[in-house]
């Protein structure tokens, strides 16, 4: 039990709020978000010892601490910890930038805007621990439902609600594609869990697999394997924001109240992320043969970065622009994914990337939210003179978009660096992907920096400062220091990804 | 090596199954009504025979209000679905079933209480 922490932190969270929830009339929800990102603060120092000590004891040892019962659906693995405290860590900063936003502009349920964060970040943590379809299903769910009441908040406003309308529609419809893959391959192996799966799809495991009753082996090439595993890449594809099936996301991070945007393009994605190294990268890959899912993911991979950035070069509302930009970054996330052979460089390019993605999208976030709160619109126009009006948001901005688009003293950059690299191995040579990956970075400099140019050479019609709310602030402040202080750490992050991704192997 | 033409195979009994049901279907269908003398009338065409006339048209709406009862009863439906089960083997498991059961039964009582105390089960 000792290693679910993380899990019994975000759920005590989300039912604390839920009863705060009865007790919390109007004003006084910003302090339960306080409280909330205490916890959370506390959670992820001690799940970082936690984790510490899992790599220190083995995959073995840290097997056997726990009991049988949970093992069976749960993963208790350093990599599968290393993720549900990174949803601690996005719990934890959600709840402070959406302090003001709970305190002052939502009028109903602020409360229970926190329960749905904790509950939505709790999903994340499952979706990495999960070791059977079920579960994992289960744990997308989560997430996705509490997205969906997420984006609909605001339920005075049309623009909220048509978000949270068009998310539930196409989730419920992408959930049911994803079910309906995973009932296929459910029905041709009969079994559900990843290992027996992952042994039963593909060729010469069949020692492992012919000692549990029921299961049967089947080819990694069969027309109905390749049908499930492809449903499941199209409602994974949804959840990511894949090309082509991104349409809801600007549409959704549009319409949303910001905090909860902010929220959405990282917890859903981070999720999405994880259920794909453990389905496609870890269970669908057989060692010999050719992956099902490779081709079709690789074209898609590099038609969702170009079409992120360039869109995004058109956008003139800042959400709608961060919305096609997490879509790019999608994309490059999954030069990672699609550079397979080279499994032990890309598995932990995709947990620097994540990382990285995360704190830079939320400070990013942050500073539209800090500005949304007091001006109460996105458009590029609101931005005219920020830096005369709040030096420390426009400064900020600017960090944050050297980070997003990769320019080097940044973690955003060693993120790229690493994800590049993995492409470039002998073993993959995923050349064209890699100069795709690099031309779009130069793509996307160009938006990232017109809002910086916005903020500082463009005269703005107010000209009053701007006080940034305590919350939305101090999320800046950890944002910036985790999207700086990651560099030097970067090498020790680097070996430390490596080892638990090694023992991944044997999971 | 298990292919999607054994999977398939196993579901032919399903469609000979489905088939033969039909054809017997269609079959005494057609038999009776070769057999029976044919009356027609106008009542024999209503809804309900020889029941009250139908009035208005079927597109009906119903109260909104009524998605929060059915939201809480399928709730407490799936509770009782896995209780169920739990009690049947109680001895089983144990302590440890108790104590599980005891968690699943508090986290929707939590429902429960949150549902009432926000005045949904209040008829307005």
């Amino acid at each position: 039990m000792l290693f679910l922490f993380p899990e019994l932190i975000l759920c005590g969270l989300g039912l604390g709020a839920t009863v705060a929830a009865l007790f919390c009339r109007g004003r006084g929800a910003g302090r339960w978000a306080l409280y909330g990102f205490f916890v959370c603060l506390a959670g992820v120092v001690t799940g970082l010892c936690l984790l510490a000590y899992a790599i220190d004891l083995g995959p073995e040892a840290t097997g056997q601490l726990t009991p049988e019962f949970i093992a069976r659906t749960f993963a208790v693995d350093p990599l599968s910890l290393f993720f549900s405290t990174l949803a601690l860590a996005v719990c934890g900063l959600a709840m402070l930038f959406s302090m003001e936003f709970v305190e002052e502009v939502l009028e109903e349920h602020p409360a229970e805007f926190l329960a749905l964060i904790a509950f939505a970040s709790l999903g994340i943590a499952c979706v990495a621990r999960s070791r059977d379809l079920i579960t994992l299903f289960f744990s997308l769910e989560l997430v996705s439902i509490s997205g969906y009441l997420l984006s609909g908040m605001l339920r005075r406003e049309p623009r909220s609600l048509e978000a949270a309308l068009k998310y539930f529609l196409i989730g419920a419809v992408s959930s049911a594609i994803m079910l309906f893959g995973m009932s296929l391959i459910y029905g041709l192996t009969g079994a559900t869990d990843l290992r027996v799966l992952r042994d039963a799809v593909g060729e010469g495991h069949l020692h492992a697999v012919g000692q549990l009753a029921g299961v049967r082996m089947v080819s990694s090439q069969d027309p109905m394997v390749i049908t499930g595993i492809l449903c499941i890449v199209v409602g994974l594809g949804f959840k990511i924001a894949m090309v082509p099936f991104h349409m809801w996301c600007p549409d959704v991070y549009e319409g949303a109240p910001t905090p909860a945007t902010a929220f959405l393009s990282v917890g859903p994605k981070a999720a999405g992320f994880v259920a794909i190294v453990r389905l496609l990268m870890l269970t669908f890959a057989p060692s010999s043969g050719p992956v099902p899912w490779a081709q079709p993911v690789l074209w898609l991979c590099a038609l969702t970065m170009t079409l992120g950035n360039v869109v995004a070069c058109r956008q003139t509302n800042l959400k709608r622009m961060l919305a096609y930009s997490s879509i790019a970054h999608s994309g490059y996330i999954l030069i990672a994914v699609v550079s397979l052979g080279s499994a032990d460089l890309a598995l932990p390019a995709i947990v620097m990337y994540l990382i990285a993605y995360v704190l830079m999208n939320v400070g990013a976030f942050s500073v539209v939210i800090a500005l949304s709160n007091i001006e109460g619109r996105e458009d590029i126009h609101a931005y005219n003179g920020l830096s005369k009006r709040s030096p420390y948001l426009a400064y900020a901005w600017v960090i944050f978009a050297m980070s997003l688009a990769g320019v080097p003293p940044t973690a955003g950059f060693l993120g790229k660096l690493y994800v590049f690299m993995a492409a470039l191995d002998d073993r993959v040579r995923l050349y064209w992907l890699a100069v795709v990956g690099v031309a779009n970075a130069v793509i996307s400099v160009w938006y990232y920096f017109r809002v910086a140019r916005h903020m500082f050479f463009v005269e703005g019609v107010r000209t009053e400062p701007i006080r940034v709310g305590r919350g939305a602030g101090w999320a800046i402040g950890l944002s910036l220091a985790g999207t700086l202080v990651l560099v030097p750490l970067f090498p020790w992050l680097i070996s430390f990804a490596t080892s638990a991704a090694q023992v991944l192997g044997a999971w | 090596m298990w292919t999607a033409s054994d999977f398939l195979r196993q579901y032919l009994a399903v469609l000979i199954v489905g088939v033969v049901g039909a054809g017997l279907v269609g079959l005494l269908l057609a038999g009776s009504h070769l057999l029976r003398p044919a009356r027609r009338q106008p009542e024999k065409h209503i809804t309900y025979e020889s029941g009250v006339d139908p009035v208005g048209s079927m597109w009906t709406q119903s109260q909104v209000r009524y998605y929060v009862f059915a939201l809480l009863f399928v709730m407490f439906d799936v509770e009782a679905v896995f209780i169920f089960p739990w009690a049947t083997r109680l001895e089983a498991y144990g302590l440890f079933g108790l104590i599980e059961m005891g968690i699943f039964v508090f986290i929707l009582l939590l429902g429960l209480i949150y549902a009432w105390r926000k005045g949904v089960l209040k008829w307005v």
